[in-house]
């Protein structure tokens, strides 16, 4: 299965979304900052990568975990993801929006930081925002491995 | 080859254009309104549906959805890479009609055609597809 996290731009929530789903980073305990923005695509995705579908890692399960920017367009990659009305999905696809997860010291911090390019002033807001999103975020993959689990 | 009309401003243009392409709604314009709401989910804000095939058995669909343009054909390289379906559909803006062409559409009004294509005994539109949804 198919499994992708999107959020607005793809860089903050559904990237710590996918760590935690693949192991990459501890569901017990966020790291530090500068171990967090090592992670893959962490606060360096811009306006131009929105849309576009990176491949994070595979789960424990063999599911292959993506992550994608899709500003506010969730209706529209719904539709065209999960395909034609009357017609079967080409894959086993489960689309995970990380938005419900993003505190608003997240979407500041992002905004500074991926939109106006004040790297330096954005990035601390936004590692205080993911610790913030954190235990929300630790819960969506909770379920969403459940999910997958019992089919 | 997979067709895909499309209009990110959530208008069923597609929808009409698709329904002509396949055949459901005649090419002259002439079609009443009871047959344009008898399209599949024409009412709906938003869809992706399959509309059959064109004369050279291509699959058509049509999807409406209000979005930014520039997103939904990433959203579907996102789908030919998830479904290794590469190259498989081809993307037919219909959102930059003039709105009188779409209105002439939608109201069943004869639709004027490119240069070379008009009839001139009658000034007419001669039947072949109109330009904006023929494709290259």
């Amino acid at each position: 299965m198919e499994i992708i996290y999107h959020c607005f731009g793809g860089t903050h929530s559904s990237v710590l979304a996918a760590a935690l789903h693949t192991g990459m980073i501890s569901h017990r305990r966020l790291p530090a900052g500068d171990r967090l923005l090592r992670l893959p695509f962490l606060d360096t995705q811009d306006g131009s990568n929105h849309g576009q579908l990176y491949f994070f890692g595979t789960d424990e399960g063999g599911n292959r975990i993506f992550i994608l920017g899709r500003r506010r367009d969730a209706g529209a990659l719904t539709l065209i993801l999960n395909g034609a009305t009357g017609e079967e999905p080409v894959r086993e696809i489960l689309l995970v929006s990380a938005m419900p997860c993003v505190p608003l010291l997240l979407k500041i911090g992002g905004f500074i930081s991926r939109r106006l390019q004040f790297t330096r002033l954005g990035r601390p807001l936004v590692l205080a925002g993911l610790r913030r999103g954190y235990p929300c975020l630790r819960e969506l993959v909770y379920r969403v491995k459940k999910e997958v689990a019992e089919g | 080859m997979k067709l895909v009309y499309y209009d990110s401003r959530g208008l069923p243009l597609a929808a009409v254009v698709a329904a002509i392409r396949t055949g459901r709604l005649p090419q002259n314009g002439a079609f009443k309104a009871a047959a344009l709401f008898s399209l599949p989910l024409i009412n709906s804000p938003r869809a992706f549906v399959y509309y059959g095939t064109d004369e050279k058995k291509r699959k058509v669909y049509a999807l409406w959805c209000k979005a930014d343009p520039l997103l939904i054909p990433r959203f579907f390289r996102a789908r030919e890479e998830l479904g290794r379906e590469a190259g498989e559909w081809f993307l037919l803006p219909v959102d930059g009609v003039p709105g009188t062409a779409a209105l002439r559409i939608a109201g069943g009004l004869p639709v004027p055609a490119r240069a070379g294509e008009e009839n001139s005994s009658t000034g007419r539109y001669s039947g072949t597809t109109p330009a904006f949804y023929n494709l290259p």
